[in-house]
């Protein structure tokens, strides 16, 4: 059985923590501390066993841990479960992590290109990986939408491999197809409500600007609490018909006064 | 509706989201808490609105805040609201956060039952999925016994992906509720041979979790496991199963055998290093197993270790920890052959890595010998002052101890320098282990009696230079040895050379800093030193001398008076009363030496750890029962507080003890002595069979080997257990010359006599007689100690409850508990109280229908074959497994028996017919059985269907007492009368008001004309005329229960009173006042109250004769008795006494006290009911309602 799965960085932030049997926040904080602490004593090129004795109080119980960059992944164990085995099925979730959020990065290059070294607004430091920046929550992650940024994409993608302490799946290619099934499903979900929106903001537009105006609107991104409009509107008698962006991420003044005007006009 | 939509979306905006939530956090760095606890407020807003969508975001942000360390269980509720959503995206954050906090105490778990039972049904995998994985984290006792047959049946669900999580969560049900585990169990076995290689996995998964707790129960799986093992090539699985096997090799030595040539084939062939670990585990688990040597079992130990040492010496450090966990394990049961990697693995000692260096301490402590524990010891002497951390210094310094000390001392062949070691010891700066040190120097000067003088010099220089190991305080831990220095230098006071500059030393001022326990012992521990110096200085004649000795404790103890520890104080200041009066004796030129030193007469012997718990309690003796009865509250209150420290003082004043004269002395303690040999609780000294210097009185008769003193007199500080090494190197130099010149002159005489008498030494290395003859006293037992070793066991174990027989078949009463429509009605009637469970749980889907019910009847069949012959089937199986296990497995051939028969066709002749012939009488003896079988089968078959037709061949219609009261098109009123126990003079009427129109009816008032016998009872203050306001209003279509209290005064006759429901119907053009009139019908029978009686009692009641009698006749009766019985005793109130064929008795009694005794007979078409009865007229009453009840049948 697996007693715990905890994911922390160098600094001993927590980044996912799953216990398996019930303890309470501050008994859970305190293993984290203690699990942190044991592990960063420990040099690169020792073993990745520790015996944490009296961690879970039972004796019967070890860490399995792996240090990628600035995360340590650490599985508190029993002695049913193989060490070897263990340290295997670690880096087959890391491995499936990586591929489930590869795509999620390229969209958020993609928004924010012209700003190299800023993601979402703050300034990344640069010892943090890429991995951090998602499993911490920070990038959005899923393609779904806020709703889901990626620190819950997290636990869902571990809900494949383990649940209830015991080993789903090993296979890496049935873990990232099921995760991606049930990222699709979101998607569908969130897509259902987009359309409502859309129609808003096209009868916003064409009720705000004159029915001389053709308006478009395409939700890019969205279905949770912010969601990234595009609004082209063109005006067919002008051929220099200007197209607009609306609405951001991040509260851009376009995009705010737009939305408030929006927001008017529904009151 | 979209703009609406749209407008949802914008609100929202203003909401933080878990990005938010996560940047805000970064960017508060300061004020983390204030910014998390505005966070929360935030949520706790959000929690209130309607919106899912707002809701689950609120859900996702605290599960981020639970993984921070905060509490979120005060939104459980909400958490539910989430995880109840019907869009997946939302369901699926529910159920994360339900996992994160929900836990057997959250008390609203038990309202998340249906919603977990229909997203399990959902038709959306995922939604099922995601209902699993939520409940295989937060899964309690109660949602396993509801839940556990839709897990069931979800383990055979059309998709793996579902079937494997079922079968793994099945798991945490067992463990929830053990009373699933064998319905289950049938199909989980199938399970593992599942066509989806996931879903095997994690049955084998469960199957291995449930066999390592209790493996005797899944040995019978060994066959299936060991086809898996040889077919299966995915290496989870393999490591699943060869772990399993190593947990049932120790039950079934047989299995070991079979095992060892597949195991050994894959340790050859496969590339997997974990796979090849957890082959060479096993092969060693198997080693263990074999008590006997089989021909290649050293073969096998060589491979293991060979391999072993190839990964110990691998660059990758995780094989080189996992070699040495295996090696530790082969060294219990092969010591030799681990030894000869002694080099390698003191080379590990020097690893860099902590894991490893502890891996390689393990190992050392069975590598021990008497030969080279002192070069071990001397290497980790010199790792314990390289070590960095105080974790792996401690970790030595235990390791160091647990080495010497292991099986009673059994490596050591001198103790000078063992004792020497643990002075060393002390000098560790911050260690935690003082205690053991400490432990270890007791322990050694107590049962070491040899050793003793030795130890007294040793520990009266650690006294001397406390100031050393007390003097900095972080240094706290080492500080206890002065506990044990202190003791042992006062209790063997006698050996102490300078007892004056020991006892100037435990007197320093410096002591008082030390902690109190340590205080206590060193005042204790004073006087024994004081005694034995006034008694050598009064038997030397040096008065002056023992009157100074006796000055200096005087002038010193006052420091230890004034402690702030109770027990030093308390200690203290008797003893200084004690040495006063000492002092005035002294004084008067009184020897008291003698009395003094009789204070700590007698020795103290080591007494076992468990001893106390072993003593068997006497017969007769109630440990439970008072010894005084406990006082009562306000005897207590009256006692006063007393002047008790007054009263003390005076008794301080007049010690009494030393006008005992020595005859009055040895009088008492001859008392005593008796007294404790008649006292069982008294751990008495006499002989046991452990113990051989019992009786000695004195340690003058230990023979003392001569010490040699000038090595151990150092100034501490230096090593000098190094000189032991030497010295030891050089009297087995010595020794072995000897011995060979003693070979040379005598060879023919026998060796024998060099033997040590101690047969605790069983291990003859006799090239290495010890340093001294020492005797090491076992600790004491008490006589006919209980054997009992249970203490071990810890009761609460939660794996205990799942040590069930998998093989016993399935009795009716352990089916699932389905869930199941409730039908009111139905509920009523006593005789439909035990629902048909088993037909309904066994409904299937309409899909599987036919495949099913197959099975089903497959499996009701064998079920019972099972049971008529249970005890052959059990021996069956055995049988089924010792064939299995007495065969040889054909290499790489899957072990069924029928498989292996046809393989064996081909080969030798001989083997094959004796192989055949065994099978065809198996086969012959399994066909006789079938036959038996299916007889019995039939035979039960039909007594159950006999069995069934009388008792319930046709189901009761479901009946209801409620009686219609009055109806209009607005509403219907039923009602039904109570008898009230409690009170002989009261009936509750509870009414049924049922709202049959479209409008809302409101202002019900209900009125009764009251009767001079029976009137409602209003509440005080209102007239007779006033109405009882009905308390609740009744939209459409919903019906409700109010209820009336009536009292009467004579219950012998039925009663009707008049009444009148008024009501307001209120709907859309208005409302309107209505009335309806009803009658109220109290029927003697309601006076009735259901009242079990027995049928002696019975039988007294109709005898005791002032019962009047009457009876009637009912015609064309067509019911069966039994529903008609059922009908008496629902209608009216009776209860079954006895029934023999078509003829019953019943009783009942009615609210006043009046007994109703009933004879029922049933003829063909017909009825007599004969009647008894204190009350002629209700008897009659009775008997004529009665009449109409069955005329109706």
């Amino acid at each position: 059985m697996i007693n715990a799965i905890l994911v922390f960085n160098n600094h001993g932030k927590p980044r996912l923590v799953r216990f398996y049997r019930h303890l309470a926040e501050e008994a859970q904080q305190q293993i984290l501390r203690d699990t942190f602490h044991m592990v960063l004593r420990r040099d690169e090129h020792v073993c990745n066993f520790l015996e944490c004795g009296s961690l879970f109080g039972s004796p019967d119980c070890k860490l399995i841990y792996r240090h990628y960059a600035t995360l340590y992944f650490v599985f508190c164990v029993d002695s049913s479960e193989s060490e070897l085995g263990i340290l295997d099925l670690i880096q087959v979730f890391v491995e499936t992590l990586d591929k489930c959020f590869e795509n999620v990065c390229e969209l958020d290059l993609i928004f924010h290109m012209d700003k190299p070294g800023r993601i979402l607004g703050w300034k990344c430091p640069p010892v943090m990986s890429r991995m951090e920046l998602q499993i911490a929550g920070l990038c959005a992650g899923g393609g779904a939408g806020p709703i889901r940024p990626s620190c819950l994409l997290v636990h869902y993608i571990l809900q494949e491999v383990v649940i209830g302490g015991m080993v789903l799946e090993t296979n890496m290619n049935e873990i990232v197809a099921q995760a991606e099934a049930q990222s699709k499903l979101e998607k569908a979900e969130v897509s259902g409500s987009v359309w409502g929106l859309e129609r808003g903001a096209q009868v916003w537009a064409q009720g705000r600007l004159g029915s001389g105006y053709h308006a478009g609107a395409s939700v890019l991104w969205g279905g949770g609490r912010r969601e990234l409009v595009a609004l082209r509107v063109s005006q067919p008698a002008h051929p220099q018909g200007k197209a607009h962006r609306v609405g951001a991420p991040h509260w851009g003044v376009q995009g705010a006064a737009s939305m408030q005007v929006l927001l008017c006009c529904q009151g | 509706m979209a703009l609406k939509m749209v407008k949802g979306s914008i609100d929202r905006m203003f909401d933080k989201n878990l990005q938010d939530l996560v940047r805000g956090i970064r960017n508060h760095k300061e004020d983390e808490a204030k910014y998390i606890s505005q966070c929360i407020d935030e949520i706790k807003q959000e929690l209130k609105q309607d919106n899912i969508a707002v809701k689950a975001n609120a859900v996702c942000k605290l599960t981020y805040l639970q993984m921070l360390g905060y509490d979120i269980s005060w939104a459980a509720f909400n958490i539910i609201e989430v995880m109840s959503a019907s869009k997946f995206t939302f369901k699926r954050i529910g159920y994360l956060a339900a996992s994160q906090c929900f836990h057997e105490g959250t008390d609203v778990i038990m309202l998340t039952t249906n919603q977990i039972r229909k997203d399990l049904s959902s038709p959306n995998q995922y939604d099922t999925g995601v209902a699993l994985t939520g409940l295989s984290c937060f899964v309690t006792p109660d949602l396993a016994r509801d839940l556990a047959n839709d897990i069931m049946t979800l383990m055979s669900h059309t998709k793996p992906y579902i079937r494997k999580k079922a079968v793994l969560i099945m798991y945490k049900v067992f463990l929830k509720y053990p009373e699933s585990l064998r319905p289950a169990f049938p199909r989980l076995k199938e399970k593992l041979e599942d066509p989806d290689p996931g879903v095997q996995s994690a049955a084998v998964n469960v199957i291995c979790e449930l066999a390592r707790r209790n493996p005797k129960n899944y040995l019978s799986l060994a066959p299936l496991f060991f086809k898996l093992m040889t077919s299966s090539t995915n290496n989870w699985v393999l490591i699943k199963i060869i772990k399993l096997f190593g947990a049932l090799t120790p039950l079934e030595p047989r299995l070991g055998k079979k095992l060892i040539e597949p195991l050994t084939n894959l340790i050859h062939s496969t590339s997997a290093m974990s796979l090849l670990y957890e082959c060479v585990n096993t092969v060693i688990a198997v080693l263990i197993s074999l008590s006997s040597g089989m021909p290649n079992h050293s073969a096998s130990i060589q491979l293991c270790v060979q391999k072993l040492r190839i990964l110990i010496e691998d660059s990758d450090q995780n094989l080189k920890y996992l070699g040495l966990l295996a090696m530790s394990k082969i060294l219990k049961t092969h010591p030799k052959s681990v030894q000869s990697h002694k080099d390698l693995i003191l080379q590990c000692l020097d690893d860099k890595d902590e894991s490893i260096r502890l891996r390689a301490l393990d190992l050392l402590y069975g590598m021990v010998s008497k030969k080279n524990l002192m070069e071990i010891v001397k290497k980790l002497m010199i790792h314990v002052d390289k070590a960095e951390g105080t974790t792996y210094r401690d970790e030595l310094l235990t390791k160091i101890i647990d080495i010497c000390s292991q099986s009673n001392y059994q490596y050591i062949t001198n103790f000078e320098w063992y004792i020497s070691i643990l002075v060393e010891l002390t000098r560790l700066e911050g260690t935690r282990h003082g205690h053991l040190i400490a432990a270890q120097m007791l322990d050694v000067a107590i049962r070491v009696k040899a050793i003793r003088k030795f130890a007294v010099s040793q520990m009266a220089m650690l006294l001397d230079n406390a100031h050393l190991i007390a003097s900095n305080t972080q240094r706290n831990g080492i500080c206890e040895v002065l506990y044990a220095a202190a003791w042992i230098c006062g209790e063997f006071s006698e050996h102490l050379e300078e007892a004056n500059q020991t006892l100037e030393a435990m007197l320093r001022p410096k002591v008082t800093t030390l902690p109190g326990h340590i205080q206590a012992v060193y005042v204790q521990n004073m006087v024994k030193l004081y005694a034995s110096i006034l008694q050598q200085k009064e038997q030397a004649g040096e008065k002056e001398a023992a009157q100074e000795i006796t000055q200096l404790m005087i002038e010193r103890l006052p420091q230890f008076v004034q402690s702030a520890d109770l027990e030093v104080q308390e200690r203290a200041s008797c003893i200084l009363q004690l040495i006063k009066y000492i002092q005035k004796l002294q004084v008067k030129e009184v020897p008291v030496a003698e009395e003094v030193i009789a204070l700590f007469a007698g020795e103290l012997n080591p007494v076992a750890p468990k001893a106390q718990k072993k003593v068997p309690v006497p017969e007769g003796l109630d440990l439970d029962a008072w010894i005084n009865e406990p006082p009562s509250d306000s005897e207590s209150e009256d006692e006063k507080p007393k002047t008790i420290f007054h009263d003390e003082e005076q008794r301080h004043s007049k010690p009494r003890h030393p006008e005992m004269d020595e005859e009055e002395l040895a009088r008492r303690r001859e008392a005593r002595k008796q007294e404790q040999a008649n006292n069982p609780f008294y751990i008495k000294s006499s002989p046991s069979p452990q113990k051989r210097y019992q009786d000695t009185p004195g340690v003058e008769h230990i023979p003392v080997v001569q010490i040699d003193l000038s090595v151990p007199l150092k100034v501490p500080g230096m090593p000098m257990s190094d000189q032991y090494v030497k010295l030891e190197e050089e009297r087995r130099h010595k020794q072995k010359l000897e011995k060979d010149k003693k070979k040379k002159k005598q060879k023919k005489e026998k060796r024998g006599k060099h033997h040590r008498h101690n047969s605790l030494h069983t291990e003859s290395e006799e090239d290495i007689a010890p340093a001294h003859h020492v005797d090491i006293i076992t600790e004491e037992m008490p006589e006919n100690a209980l054997p009992s070793d249970e203490d071990d066991k810890d009761p609460n174990d939660p794996y205990k409850a799942l040590d069930i027989d998998l093989d016993k078949p399935l009795a009716d009463s352990e089916k699932l508990p389905v869930q199941r429509h409730r039908n009111a009605e139905a509920l009523k009637t006593p005789e439909s109280e035990v629902p048909p469970v088993e037909k309904k749980s066994k409904k299937p889907k309409k899909k599987e229908k036919k495949h099913k019910e197959k099975e089903k009847d497959k499996g009701k069949k064998k079920e019972k074959e099972k049971k008529v012959v249970e005890e052959e089937e059990e021996e069956k199986k055995e049988e089924d497994l010792d064939f299995w296990l007495s065969t040889a497995p054909p290499p790489g051939s899957a072990a069924q028996p029928q498989e292996e028969e046809e393989e064996d066709e081909g080969k030798k002749s001989s083997k094959h017919k004796k192989k055949k012939h065994k099978k065809e009488k198996e086969e012959k003896s399994k066909d006789k059985k079938k036959s038996k079988k299916k007889h019995h089968h039939s035979e039960e078959e039909m007594a159950e269907s006999v069995q069934n037709g009388t008792l319930d061949d046709e189901p009761l219609p479901p009946m209801s007492s409620y009686r219609l009261l009055a109806e209009n098109p607005y509403i219907k009123t039923t009602y039904d009368i109570q008898g009230n126990l409690q009170n002989d003079s009261q009936v509750t009427v509870s009414v049924i008001f049922e709202n049959k129109s479209t409008s809302f009816l409101k202002s019900m008032e209900l009125n009764v004309l009251d009767s001079l016998n029976t009137k409602m009872l209003r509440p005080e203050g209102s007239s007779v005329h006033d109405g009882i306001p009905v308390p609740f209003q009744l939209p459409p279509g919903i019906s409700n229960e109010a209820q009336f209290v009536f009292t009467l005064q004579s219950i012998v006759m039925a009663q009707k009173l008049k009444g009148t429901l008024s009501f307001i119907v209120k709907n859309d053009e208005g409302s309107t006042h209505e009335k309806l009139d009803f009658k109220l019908h109290f029927s003697c029978a309601s006076y009735l109250i259901t009242t079990p009686c027995y049928s002696d009692a019975f039988a007294k009641l109709l005898e005791s004769g002032d019962l009047h009698m009457s009876s009637i006749k009912v015609d064309g009766i067509s019911i069966s008795f039994q529903h008609l019985l059922a009908k008496i005793c629902f209608h009216h109130h009776f209860s079954v006494v006895e029934r023999v064929d078509s003829c019953a008795s019943m009783y009942s009694r009615s609210i006043q006290g009046h007994h109703v005794c009933l004879l029922v007979k049933k003829g063909e078409n017909s009825v007599s009911i004969d009647g008894k009865c204190s009350d002629p007229t209700l008897l009659s009453n009775l008997l004529d309602e009665m009449k109409e009840t069955l005329s109706k049948c």
